[in-house]
């Protein structure tokens, strides 16, 4: 099971919040390389790992990236937040915030919401794992 | 010790990020006795800031607002909060 840590796993703190970045950032969110994804990555090949390391790594390491999930979502929040009407127009976010408001909804920065088609969960153990280092590539 | 509360909240976060880094690198070298010293000694430090801080400012997770004196788990500001990261 999950339970809750009411703090970050680093802190946030946003001093000038700008609609514009929080449109490109929120792919990280909700995006084929972003942390929804590689947490529900982790998470669900763990369940055809055959031994205990891996078994426990991706535990593990799924668990750390709701944290980072949170991480990310709290940036596009605190960017998002505070911005006038205005700015969302004039800085070209306005179309996201016709439908989502000054919210944070898991899609890319184009407008697609999250499709789990960005991740593979194969039941192979090593093509799992290249999956898992391709992924973890793509965010460096 | 008197900290304040975001000053705290900071060390809480560089030990819980060790920590956390310690128990994946464990996952992989589970015989590596000095490396689970280090996470024993992570871990211990993790808690005792965690305590302290919960004395001070608040349940830090939902259990814990059991040794509140009151339910002040809802209380704000919430992680995501600028408030919280000040």
């Amino acid at each position: 099971m999950f339970s809750y840590n009411k703090f970050l796993e680093f802190p946030v703190k946003v001093k000038n919040p700008n609609p514009r970045l929080a449109n490109v950032v929120i792919t990280q969110y909700g995006g084929p390389n972003g942390e929804l994804g590689a947490s529900l990555r982790y998470l669900s090949q763990r369940y055809t790992m055959p031994d205990e390391v891996s078994k426990g790594l991706l535990t593990d390491i799924g668990t750390e990236e709701l944290a980072h999930l949170e991480i990310v979502g709290s940036l596009v929040a605190q960017l998002s937040q505070g911005a006038p009407p205005k700015e969302w127009s004039e800085m070209g976010s306005w179309e996201y915030y016709a439908d989502n408001g000054a919210s944070v909804f898991p899609q890319n920065s184009q407008g697609s919401p999250f499709n789990s088609a960005s991740i593979a969960v194969t039941g192979d153990p090593l093509t799992n794992l290249y999956e898992d280092l391709a992924a973890e590539a793509a965010t460096l | 010790m008197n900290c304040t509360r975001t000053e705290l909240l900071k060390q809480i976060q560089c030990y819980n990020f060790a920590a956390y880094d310690m128990l994946l690198y464990l996952d992989t070298h589970k015989d590596d006795k000095k490396a689970f010293k280090m996470f024993q000694s992570l871990v211990k430090k993790t808690n005792e800031l965690k305590a302290q801080y919960e004395e001070a400012f608040g349940p830090l997770s939902q259990f814990a607002a059991a040794g509140q004196d009151c339910f002040n788990w809802l209380d704000e500001p919430w992680p995501w909060e600028k408030e919280a990261n000040a």
